[in-house]
């Protein structure tokens, strides 16, 4: 728990104490369960990316901490994943993404396109509304002159992104995978 | 405010019970906003996608670096022993 309440400072400080304090749990409980190092691996980063999404989006903190936390998401998975396909033995992209998230997604081409015409904007709305990330922060991120002109370009660039989806919907068949 | 800011506020529910009443009325008459409220609704999921995108990146590069660089070999060695796997 003492270096639960040090300060990680980076994303990847914080997934790299996660790895060290609860990955060799993970590991050790899913090998007792006939589990392979590689399918370990794959359920822990999913587990990571289920807990990096609850914590930044709700700013939750689990009374148990989170490497028990984190812990118990990747025991859920491991069960979710042989109670729906027993027979498969390892993950792919698509049941992996069906596991964090059960909305439609966006298809492939259309998210490249976007990043391609667009990447600063996206990196900017990805910081916002993914990350979590305040104004503040994000304009120091970005080299705006305050919150207000972050704002501001935050809702140009969201008009960037829509126009983009618009035009490149119209062909429908892009548009959902 | 504007308009991708009042549509932003429409579909998270934070417009007051006026607004969002003349926002529905809005709605009813004009296509073409009926039509931006479901592009930047897929905008949002857009910005989901690039950023979980980004993560899953992130995190198979840190797995990439534990399972090779030198000072996250003890870490690694416990995790082998598990396995009963050979550094």
């Amino acid at each position: 728990m003492i270096a639960e309440q040090t300060k990680l400072t980076t994303r990847e400080d914080l997934f790299i104490h996660l790895y060290e304090s609860a990955f060799p749990k993970v590991a050790g409980w899913m090998h007792q369960r006939g589990g392979t190092l590689e399918e370990a691996k794959d359920i822990f980063q999913d587990a990571l990316v289920i807990y990096y999404e609850k914590k930044t989006g709700s700013g939750f903190s689990p009374d148990t901490g989170d490497v028990q936390y984190v812990n118990g998401i990747a025991r859920h998975l491991w069960y979710k994943k042989f109670s729906e396909n027993k027979n498969q033995t390892s993950l792919n992209p698509h049941t992996q993404l069906k596991v964090v998230e059960e909305e439609p997604t966006i298809s492939e081409n259309l998210l490249k396109f976007v990043e391609a015409s667009g990447k600063k904007c996206l990196e900017l709305l990805t910081s916002f509304y993914y990350d979590h990330m305040n104004m503040k922060d994000l304009a120091l991120k970005f080299g705006f002159s305050g919150e207000r002109s972050a704002t501001a370009q935050k809702y140009k660039c969201l008009e960037k992104v829509r126009t983009a989806i618009r035009e490149k919907s119209l062909n429908k068949e892009d548009f959902y995978e | 405010m504007n308009e991708t800011q009042l549509i932003e506020n429409y579909l998270f529910d934070r417009l007051s019970p006026e607004d969002k009443l003349l926002m529905d009325a809005r709605l009813l008459v004009n296509n073409e906003l009926r039509e931006k409220i479901l592009w930047q609704n897929q905008s949002y999921q857009l910005v989901n996608q690039h950023g979980r995108k980004k993560l899953r990146e992130e995190i198979e590069a840190l797995s990439t670096k534990i399972f090779s660089e030198q000072k996250f070999s003890s870490l690694r060695k416990k995790i082998f022993q598990i396995f009963n796997k050979d550094l």
